[in-house]
């Protein structure tokens, strides 16, 4: 099975949290849909491409920053004492906000679309961009260190693969279940944070047919683990790619 | 509850802290033996919901109890009694005066707004309204004590008699109940949520634990009993299905935001963040979560696992309590955060602490700290310095400022304390009100130290050598005979310091050296190797000159 290997730094990055307002939550690595989304804004895709998505990572360190804060609604007239800017006849209200920011992210990200014939495609789209990549925020810049393409396959492994202190993933569930790795920690207790992360939307139209209103619905959603500090065992199954990193996912067997 | 099981469990996961706030609320308030703590998530037999007001209000009265203006109110009748058991033999003058004060105070909160709201709930002849403006107290004429003693006696009997009857009023089951719940609901719970149910102001009276049961538990309780298979929309925090987003977050303060005019926060303008009944009753146990002291909450987010999140939010409560018997003090919750951390890094000594969130409540906001390892590193080196900052203390533009909450704020917002070294020796030698000895700012400049060796490669120096280099700067200020030369060329240094000039700081020094025709120290060399050194040995040395002696060096100059 062929991928897309991405290999990315990034400066000062924010993946929000979809709940998060007054501070800006990040997540520790960008979610499924954070990447799936660039992929196919670079790609120019109107429609979904079935895809697996696979992020490790790590970041030196976190921090809080301030940040303008504009808002408004579509339409609103200016009203004074209500809004600080008017912008021809509308309302726009100005204010701070603070937004958590990982500094310094090392990423290495693994894309498999689900049709493999599009991995070409993909790729000359992923290595001439259109335009600046971004992936986060919109002003945070993607730095492409290196977009190849790799085959990837199932393999036991020889050795087993000691992960402390070198890089995080969003490793599946089901390896957890599986007795896959270990996950260092006391007792019984785990170390690390588990994630239920956005993958796929669909669009759902809350208004009318004349006048649409859309909201979208998650319908897929990936649970993970998120941890640094774990072992895979010699003699499991899992996914590498041709250079020895580790892909974590579920392949289906081709 | 027909359709539902009896033993039908409903489970809450962490999510982002404010969720994490908030399950660990639900835990203190059900208590740890009532749910079963999982790695990430709790889970609670339905049962627990069937009278779910009574534990949640009961757990704010608990817990806030010293607090309380109820507990004051009452704090009274040890002493009618002891008094009463004397037969006022030992009835002062101060015992008057107290007795005056705290009639105003029992008036005072008696007629307050949220008594005034529990009174009506009472099924009651008394007119307790009535009752407490009827009780007055002359004041006492100068010697009347002496002159008319069983006058004044039987004077402060008739109010005891009076009094009686208010503390049976105030202990009936019913003002149990509902009194110190109503206090904390504008004390505590009101920082958490407002505007809904009983904190909505045409809501404010009445009974508040059936309102809270019919919007909150009520609510959930049909959501459960309800079909939700056919529903389009999902709840953001649990993905439950929902059918209609009419529940937003707006409720809980600086949550959300404003859904109606401010809807560019939203995907194509159309708000799609809403909650199912189940969320909402668990966003209401975010006070629990917190430990509020005054106006200050605060509340860790350790969210690698439940249980630690609970124990680390429980060590901060205990700490509070302890550090609060004798004296509640805004500064304390700075101080059991400390603690409890480094309790929390001895237990965990094998296995390192990762970014810790620590979300403070102050001034009606939210403020976000994140504890690098780093911090947390320094923090536990400094185990033994920090405690030794409690008291101290000084005044800049007629603003008092504490200095272990401004050390560990510092420290939290990964500044070093250079510039809270300066200000303080600053103040110290332009003859400001400062409460702070040279020992504790030489501990300030040693905790800086470890915070400095955590972020660069520095070899930092030894408290020998640093307290060396203090003394050594004291008895430079003794030699001068003109005790004012002294102090301008300490402010020099300190000037020089301040603009990070070694090359001005040298010269001064040199200078000096000269002109008392003394050998200068050979640690000044060190000045040159980088900043850290340069200004760790400056303010050491300028300690020693601004400051007075120590014990050991026999005089007792300023103290």
């Amino acid at each position: 099975m062929k991928g897309i290997k991405l290999i990315i730094h990034q400066d000062m990055v924010n993946y929000r949290r979809p709940t998060s307002f007054q501070l800006r939550e990040t997540y520790p690595l960008p979610p499924l849909s954070t990447v799936i989304g660039m992929v196919h804004n670079l790609c120019g895709y109107q429609q979904y491409e079935p895809m697996d998505i696979s992020v490790q990572g790590d970041y030196f360190s976190k921090t809080n920053d301030l940040y303008t804060r504009y808002e408004f609604k579509n339409g609103m007239k200016f009203e004074k004492g209500r809004h600080q800017l008017k912008v021809n006849e509308f309302g726009v209200s100005r204010g701070i906000g603070y937004t958590e920011l990982l500094v310094d992210v090392n990423l290495i990200i693994h894309i498999i679309p689900k049709d493999q014939s599009k991995v070409k495609e993909i790729y000359q789209f992923l290595k001439y961009p259109v335009e600046f990549p971004s992936l986060g925020r919109r002003e945070d810049l993607a730095n492409f260190e290196e977009v190849k393409i790799v085959e990837i396959q199932k393999q036991e492994l020889s050795n087993e693969r000691d992960f402390k202190d070198q890089w995080h993933a969003y490793i599946p569930i089901n390896w957890l279940t599986d007795e896959k790795l270990s996950i260092e920690g006391e007792g019984t207790d785990l170390s690390g944070t588990r994630f239920i992360l956005p993958k796929v939307y669909e669009l759902y139209n809350l208004g009318t047919e004349k006048k649409p209103k859309y909201k979208r619905n998650w319908i897929e959603r990936e649970e993970v683990l998120y941890s640094g500090d774990f072992i895979i065992f010699e003699e499991e199954i899992v996914p590498i790619d041709e250079e020895g990193d580790i892909v974590f996912l579920n392949l289906e067997e081709e | 509850m027909s359709e539902l099981a009896e033993n039908d469990i409903i489970e809450f996961r962490l999510n982002s802290w404010l969720e994490n706030a908030a399950i660990c609320g639900l835990v203190n308030i059900l208590g740890e033996d009532h749910v079963t703590i999982k790695n990430q998530s709790i889970e609670v037999p339905l049962s627990e919901f069937v009278n779910f007001e009574e534990v949640y209000f009961n757990y704010f009265a608990k817990q806030y109890e010293k607090l309380s203006s109820f507990t004051k109110i009452l704090a009274y009748e040890a002493e009618m009694a002891r008094q009463q058991q004397d037969n006022f033999s030992h009835f002062t003058r101060k015992d008057y005066d107290r007795l005056q004060k705290y009639l105003t105070d029992l008036k005072r909160y008696g007629t307050s707004n949220s008594y005034k709201a529990v009174y009506p709930l009472i099924e009651s002849s008394v007119d307790i309204e009535g009752l407490l403006k009827s009780i007055k107290l002359d004041k006492l004429k100068k010697n009347e004590l002496e002159q008319n003693r069983e006058q004044v006696v039987e004077r402060v009997k008739k109010l005891y008699e009076q009094l009686d009857k208010v503390y049976v009023y105030f202990k009936r089951a019913d003002v149990q109940r509902y009194l110190p719940a109503k206090i904390q609901i504008y004390s505590v719970i009101n920082k958490g949520y407002s505007d809904v149910s009983f904190l909505n102001r045409q809501e404010s009276k009445g009974d508040f634990f059936e309102k809270y049961h019919q919007y909150f538990v009520s609510s959930m309780m049909n959501y459960l009993n309800e079909e939700h298979k056919k529903d389009k929309l999902t709840c953001s925090n649990c993905h439950r299905p929902i059918k209609k987003g009419d529940l937003s977050y707006s409720f809980i303060n600086q949550a959300g935001y404003d859904a109606n005019r401010k809807q560019s926060n939203a995907w194509d303008f159309n708000n799609d963040l809403y909650m199912c009944p189940i969320c909402r009753l668990m966003y209401t146990c975010i006070p629990a979560g917190f430990t509020y002291v005054y106006n200050q909450g605060l509340f860790v987010n350790d969210n690698h696992t439940l249980q630690s999140l609970i124990d680390v939010n429980k060590g901060i409560r205990l700490n509070v309590l302890e550090l609060n018997k004798t004296d509640v003090r805004s500064k304390n919750t700075y101080a059991a955060l400390i603690r409890t951390l480094q309790d929390q890094m001895n237990r965990q000594s094998r296995k390192e602490i990762q970014d810790i969130q620590v979300i403070r409540y102050e001034n009606e906001r939210y403020y976000f700290n994140l504890l690098p390892k780093h911090i947390l590193r320094t923090i536990n080196m400094s185990k033994e310095k920090l405690p030794q900052l409690f008291n101290a203390g000084f005044t800049l533009n007629s603003e008092s400022h504490y200095l272990y909450p401004e050390v560990v704020d510092s420290l939290m917002n990964n500044t070093n304390l250079f510039r809270l070294i300066h200000q303080i020796l600053r103040v110290k030698a332009t003859g400001g009100q400062v409460y702070t000895s040279s020992n504790q700012i030489m501990k300030m400049i040693e905790i800086n130290q470890n915070f400095l060796k955590e972020l660069i490669q520095m070899t930092p120096l030894e408290p020998q050598e640093l307290e060396r280099i203090r003394r050594d700067g004291y008895f430079f200020k003794k030699e001068y005979a003109n005790k004012r030369k002294g102090d301008s060329v300490g402010l020099r240094l300190l000037n020089a310091l301040k603009v990070n000039d070694r090359n001005a700081f040298m010269d001064i020094l040199l200078n000096s050296y000269m002109y008392l025709n003394k050998q200068v120290p050979h640690y000044f060399t060190e000045v040159f190797s980088d900043d850290e050194h340069y200004k760790t040995i400056g303010y050491c040395f300028v300690t020693g000159m601004i400051g007075e002696a120590h014990n050991a060096e026999g005089g007792n100059e300023n103290e």
